[in-house]
């Protein structure tokens, strides 16, 4: 007699379970890695709708304003001012060469939608917004963005998390 | 000896028994995690989906480029102005300005840029496979702006 063996219908169900399970595990992390992607890309948007609404002119900014601009979680941000008209980068606390890897980007997903190339294997290294604003240079306003960049190391790294980061914009609800 | 023959025929029949029950409790089993595993996963996919489209488009502001655009300045006068006084003489230039140049030459690149004038037509902007997202109204006609 041979050994009680296992059905194929058996061999298959587990197949089919084992697969499930893989893949709502795959999803799974993947939703849970965008949802944290998402906070950080709002941590992004308050801070350029805040920068640019407390500007003395609603919406339009100097890049010595943008220097000076104090906010929560000013020290774990980097913030661009560009040009689009006489494409320039007006103010940069990056490199010129990552800023202007950061602008083609964003120029591709104006106004609001998170770029996707900045991350560190599965994790968001560094995420921005991109907002429209008005830039003043000598009585001229020419249209620009300014970008928030955030280093999502140096937000994880922070005593207090992302939510409450993102709650200190009080304003904004 | 017929009789230790019989025990042990009876004890492989129970074994056999409680194995093939077994394998009916793993078929149970497996076909119960099957279909709980299926119902997460679309779930999952649903979330994976609202969850996509509020990344991708729940943090847009089309109204803060139109505006930043239209209050931009050339000469000291706002765009705005410009648009205003090509909508009334139909014509996408005006005073040195050309709107269209203006507007496509920001450089964005999903973007497009229609102005319409007040009988609905397009005095410049062929926005096919793109999806309105902004309109600023004047008195004769409209500027709008469309992303894919």
């Amino acid at each position: 007699m041979r050994g009680q063996a296992i059905p194929w219908h058996t061999i298959l169900l587990a197949l089919v379970a084992l697969l499930l399970v893989a893949v709502v595990a795959t999803f799974f992390s993947r939703t849970l890695l965008k949802s944290v992607e998402f906070m950080y890309v709002v941590y992004d948007f308050l801070t350029a709708h805040s920068i640019a609404g407390s500007s003395p002119q609603f919406g339009v900014l100097t890049s010595d304003y943008v220097r000076d601009v104090k906010f929560s979680g000013r020290e774990t941000t980097y913030l661009i001012l560009y040009d689009m008209r006489k494409k320039e980068v007006i103010y940069t606390e990056m490199s010129e060469e990552e800023a202007v890897k950061i602008i083609d980007d964003a120029l591709e997903r104006v106004p609001g939608r998170p770029g996707k190339n900045f991350m560190n294997g599965n994790k968001p290294k560094k995420s921005y917004y991109a907002l429209p604003v008005g830039i003043d240079r000598e009585g001229e306003i020419s249209p620009g963005l300014l970008i928030v960049v955030s280093d999502n190391k140096k937000i994880a790294q922070r005593s207090e998390s992302l939510e409450e980061i993102v709650k200190s914009f009080e304003w904004y609800g | 000896m017929v009789w230790v023959i019989e025990m042990a025929g009876a004890g492989i029949r129970a074994a056999l028994g409680a194995a093939k029950g077994a394998i009916d409790v793993v078929d149970i089993a497996m076909t119960t995690m099957a279909f709980t595993m299926a119902v997460i996963l679309v779930t999952f996919w649903h979330f994976d989906m609202i969850l996509n489209t509020r990344v991708e488009r729940g943090l847009e502001n089309s109204h803060a480029l139109l505006y930043t655009v239209l209050e931009s300045t050339v000469n000291g006068e706002p765009i705005e102005d410009y648009v205003r006084e090509a909508l009334i003489i139909n014509k996408k230039e005006f005073g040195g300005v050309d709107l269209e140049e203006y507007l496509t030459g920001l450089g964005l690149k999903n973007t497009c840029w229609r102005l319409v004038n007040s009988t609905g037509g397009v005095i410049f902007g062929n926005c096919t496979g793109f999806e309105r997202r902004a309109v600023a109204p004047f008195v004769n006609g409209t500027l709008e702006v469309w992303f894919k």
